[in-house]
Order: structure tokens, then sequence, then C-alpha cells
């Protein structure tokens, strides 16, 4: 099965065959790993190299920490992405980001309008919960595609608030 | 004699507190909200006593509940920790009355140090250095503040004797820039408070947080234990804290510590107390505050001179001699804390909450772990953010930074986010390595984007996209009714593991 992997602005190739064979971007690489009984934890060895990873997933979005490093890993397969109807050619980051309330507070600000394109690390959202003005930002870049929330407004925890297409 | 005592706190300092107490032989009393009922303090004590609602003005602000669990079960102590109820002078004075002990400073000298205006006029009066300035009160002319200027010495802030928030205040750094700015700040003043006195002080640049660890007992003894190095900061909280400190020499630490020991001997202080400083370019240092509770980077002192200070605060509060005197105290190796927060430091610094659904902890030589939290803890938002404080011990400064960022890269917590990346690039930046710092450099002079290599991003790449597979495979399993290979792979592990 083959994969298109999204970190940030990195995107891979991952081809995963029937005997377990990993292929990175057309290469050949050796990785194997192991799932410990406490879940969340792995051990995974890429040509001899090892690594401790501690990994949880979140709305489709694994979260890897590696090294003191997290990263934030979008992982779609070839056939859903083409069940998706997406139209955008290889090497585009495609699938949408979805900025969530990871809190119960209230939004105070939305510094962009709808269509409009944004950088990764612009201010999209501002909400207020626990008595703190926090800033959300674009994770990656894109263009805003639903706002579904207006300043002033109270939102749930896991609410969506934006999404950039 | 004290027996039993009662841990008026929660998260990792009552751990800390209940940890002293077991190695004196005492047996500790925890209390608990029912948001708390699992939390590692309430498992550790001898005996735990329920004392209401999450929210802590219905359980650990509530201090009639805490005297009465105490009167309960018999502690004859209350150590209140830090934050809560540690520097309520009222709550210290009901546990007197309520004949136990407070193991803690006495009343008076809580209540004096928490009115700052009367802490600074008794500071002043002990021979304190506070930061020169003309005193809020003064009705000067514009003359007189121009001479005054002159003493003060440039650059210094105009500020509005009714002021706040900024408004009417002004930094003026030479000389002939102060008519204007006296001018604009009167008038500014005047527009927002209705008031146009303005006073002068001296503005400190590039400060640094430098602070001198107290301990006295009731017989009127009292030691410093160097300095704390604290002035990585965010929005004035402490993020990591060092003893010693990169720029604090032989000469200075007992110019300090003499000056603290003068100033805690003035308020006939006993226990453990922080007197906390600005220390500018020049090296000159002023007063700013003191802390009448044990400290939360307390540890980084007890890593370099030995000294336990929970237990000194616990041996002082039943009536004992410091078993220490000045010169018995050296500082010996350097130590780091970082304070670990559930907040996303790449998002503003957000409070995170969750539950712990992963948790490997550092160990190995020179590291020390004060924690709060489990594996399958939950953080809620009734609490502070601070999960745990990492500190590492090592026999230079860059063998601390170095030890510290390996314990860093071994601590994972999975299920919410938290400063440890944030503390790594720290570690990894070079004026931080170079001990080149001041109070604003964490919001000013550092940016949080090292960014990571590419080799690492390919592994979690691929780790991520082989639990994707598997599952995937293990949806396609679960379809045909037969069971997962996580599942069955579990379950060799678990025989496994066994057979060993």
């Amino acid at each position: 099965m083959k994969y298109i992997t999204t970190i940030g602005n990195e995107q891979f190739t991952i081809d995963i065959n029937h005997e377990g064979q990993v292929t990175l971007n057309g290469e050949i690489i050796d990785a194997e790993m192991r799932q410990m009984l406490d879940t969340t934890m792995y051990s995974i060895i890429i040509d001899n190299k090892s690594h401790d990873v501690r990994m949880n997933e979140g709305d489709g979005v694994y979260i890897v920490q590696l090294d003191g490093e997290i990263f934030e890993v979008v992982v779609e397969d070839e056939r859903t992405r083409r069940l998706a109807g997406l139209k955008s050619g290889p090497g585009v980051v495609t699938g949408e980001a979805i900025i969530k309330a990871p809190m119960p507070g209230v939004v105070v600000g939305i510094p962009v309008k709808q269509g409009q394109e944004v950088k990764q690390g612009d201010i999209v959202v501002i909400l207020e919960s626990m008595k703190m003005q926090n800033e959300f930002k674009a994770p990656r870049d894109g263009t805003v595609h639903v706002i579904r929330v207006a300043p002033g407004d109270k939102v749930e925890q896991n609410a969506i608030m934006l999404t950039i297409a | 004699m004290l027996k039993k005592i009662l841990v008026a706190n929660r998260g990792e300092v009552a751990v800390r507190i209940i940890r002293a107490c077991q190695e004196l032989g005492y047996d500790a009393v925890a209390v608990y909200s029912e948001a708390d009922r699992m939390a590692p303090h309430v498992r550790m004590a001898q005996e735990a006593y329920a004392i209401g609602p999450a929210q802590a003005t219905e359980s650990y602000l509530r201090g009639d509940k805490i005297i009465e669990v105490a009167k309960k079960c018999g502690a004859d102590g209350i150590h209140p920790g830090y934050g809560f109820l540690a520097e309520n002078a009222g709550f210290a004075e009901a546990v007197i009355a309520a004949k136990r002990t407070w193991i803690g400073p006495p009343p008076q000298a809580i209540r004096l140090m928490g009115d700052k205006v009367a802490a600074r006029e008794m500071m002043a009066k002990a021979g304190v250095p506070l930061v020169p300035g003309t005193g809020k009160s003064s009705q000067m002319t514009d003359d007189e503040l121009l001479a005054a200027a002159q003493q003060i010495s440039f650059p210094l802030l105009v500020k509005a004797a009714a002021g706040g928030g900024g408004k009417g205040m002004r930094n003026v750094a030479k000389a002939e820039d102060l008519p204007d700015a006296i001018r604009t700040a009167r008038r500014e003043a005047q527009a927002s408070f209705g008031d146009d006195r303005v006073y002068l002080e001296k503005f400190i640049e590039n400060a640094r947080h430098i602070e001198i660890q107290i301990l006295g007992d009731e017989h009127g003894n009292v030691i410093h234990l160097g300095e704390r190095e604290c002035s990585i900061q965010r929005r004035h909280q402490k993020l990591i804290e060092e003893a010693p400190s990169p720029v604090v020499d032989e000469d200075l630490r007992q110019k300090m510590g003499a000056i603290a020991v003068a100033a805690a001997k003035a308020v006939s202080y006993c226990s453990a107390g922080t007197m906390e400083f600005v220390l500018d370019k020049d090296r000159k240092f002023y007063f700013l505050e003191m802390n009448t509770r044990l400290q939360v980077e307390h540890p980084v002192t007890e890593m370099v001179t030995g000294v336990d200070i929970v237990k000194e605060m616990l041996r002082i509060a039943s009536g004992r001699k410091l078993r220490y005197e000045q010169s018995d105290i050296q500082v010996k190796g350097w130590a780091i804390e970082c304070r670990i927060l559930a907040e996303d430091a790449r998002n503003n610094f957000m409070p995170s909450i969750g539950r712990i659904i992963g948790l490997t902890t550092p160990t190995g030589p020179g590291v020390r772990l004060d924690s709060g939290i489990y594996f399958g803890s939950e953080v809620t938002p009734y609490y502070d953010s601070m999960l745990a404080k990492l500190i590492v011990l090592g026999e230079t400064r860059g063998e601390a930074i170095l030890r510290m960022r390996r314990a860093l890269e071994e601590f994972r917590i999975t299920g919410l986010a938290t400063t440890i990346p944030l503390h790594i690039q720290l570690m990894n930046s070079t004026r931080f390595q170079a001990g080149q710092f001041d109070t604003g450099f964490l919001e000013h002079n550092f940016s949080f984007n090292q960014t990571p290599n590419l080799a690492l991003v390919r592994v979690a790449a691929v780790a991520a996209t082989l639990v994707a597979h598997q599952r995937n495979q293990q949806a396609i399993l679960l379809h045909q009714g037969g069971p997962s290979p996580w599942r069955l792979y579990g379950r060799r592990e678990a025989v496994d593991r066994r057979l060993r």
C-alpha cells in the first residue's frame, strides 16, 4: 500500500508491500518497528539506526516524539486520497488542516478572512481560556477554507473553529 | 517533638515534603480534592483525607477544613508547601491557635513581607539596597526632580504616582531629555488619572534575577545557602533556574548573602526563605521582595550545597538548632532546573489539558526528578500547569547543560504539549550556554525555531506510516473477525515477559 506522509512542509511517499518491505521516496529501507506493552511506546530500527518513539494519534494526526522533538505527522493512503477527489498534483501538500479548540473558551479574534492565503505560523484564531489569550497559528501554508466561529462566540472543547485547505 | 505531618498541598511539592517526612521517620498525612484521588501524594502518604471538590477555593484553599483534618487525625505539624496557603499569615495563625506546629516562618514575618511598601521600608532600615528613586509619595516640582535625577543617574524611569499599566511612564536615557519627559508624563498622568504627580526610579538595564536562599532557626541563627540564577522567565514566571549564577563570584555571593542574612535577622526570620534581588549589568544589586516560604526552585540549592532544605524546615519547626554554620556551606558543582509545564511553547505557552497516556522519565547519573504526574494522570484546568521539575547536577556548568539536554531527550510525556522541546532548544542556544542572558532574554532575544534535522523527520514519517499501515491491516482483519496482529503481538510480548 502506498502512503503520502506529510510533516509540516515536508512530504514523503512511503510504500509498504505484502512482505512488509518499506520503500521511502523510491528507495528500499530496512525498517522494523515493535510496540511495547505500554502502547504509545515503540522501538524502531531503520537501517540499524535505533530510535525510541512515543506516538499517539488524534484526529488523523500522529504526534511523534523522537529525541525530544515533537512531530505532527499526517498519513494518507493513496486510495483515501483518490476517494477524497483531491485535484492537486503530486508534491503538493493536501488535506485540510483543522484548527480545533483544545479547551472551552471564548473567541476574541479572527485576523483572517475566508479564502485568504496564509503562511505557516500566521495567526488565524485568538481564543481566550483559562484567563489567557491564546493564539492559534496556521500549521502549514494554505488558504483559509472555512471559518466556523466569530469573535464573541463561546466554543466547547474540540469544536472546529477554522480549516485551512 | 513532631511525629505526624499534614501536607497542605498537592502535586510535586506535596510529594517532595512527604519524602522528607519519610526519611525523618514522620508519618505523612495527605489532603486531596475530588480531582486528585489517584494523585501520587495521596498514594504515598500514610493517611489521606478528602477535603472537597476540584476547585482549589473549595479544597486546597480551605484552611478551616485542613485544620479540622489535622485535629481529627492527630497531626502535630502542618507544612503548606508553596502557593495555596503558604503565604497566608491568617492560616499560619489559625494553625498555631489550633496548637499545631506551623512549618514555616512566623506569621508576623509573612505579613510584613507580604506588604510590599512596609517591606521596602523595613529593608531600607536594615541596610538592604533598594532600586534608587525619589519614592512614590513625593510631590516634587520639576526643578526638584531634575536635581534628584543627577543623584539617581541615568537611564531612569519617570512614573506616574497614581499610575499603572505603563500610562504616564517614560524611559529617559540622558539628562537633556528629562524636562520633556517630565512634561509629557505629567500631561498623560493628568489625563489618565486626574493627578499629575510623577516620581523617578532608576531603570535597571539588562537586569538579572538573582535570589539568596536563607535558613534561620528559633534561636536567632541565620545562614544563607548561596544564590540562584532565575533570569530565564516569561510573563514574569521562572522557567529555568540554576545554582550558582554564571555572573556571581565568591565576593559578590558573600556580599549578597551577608545582606540577606542581616535582613532576615531584622525581621526575626526563621525557617526557609528567599530574598529576591535584581542585579544590573554593573553587578549592583537591589532588593525586590522576600518570599516567606519554600520556593519551587529550592532543589538547585540542595544539589550544590548538599543541604536538604525541607528536612531542615521540619527540624527547625520542632525547635532544633540549625545543624550548619555559615562556614559549613560550600557550593560544589553546578545545578540546573527546568520546569516542565503542560504548556505549548509553539503556541504562545497555551495551557494544555488532557490525560497522560505515555510516560518515560529520565534517570541516570546526576538526574533528579520531582514530579506530580504518573502514567494515566489527568491534567485538569483546576490547578497550575506545572507537571514536574527536572534537576541535574554537573561538575561544571557545561556538564550540567549537556546532562540536562540528555535528560530532557529521555523525558517523554505523551498526550499533552509540554515545555520539554523549548527547554532542549534553550540548552542548545549559544547565548544560554555562554551565560549571556537577562530577564528579557526569553521574550526578546530567543526564537523557538531551531529546525530538526531531516534524518529525524524521516524517522518520524516512517514510524507514523508503519502504525497507520498496521491500523489499516487491523481494520481489514477486524472486518473478517480474526484477532488483530497487534493483539496477537501484545499477547506474545506478555508471555515472553512472564517466561523471562
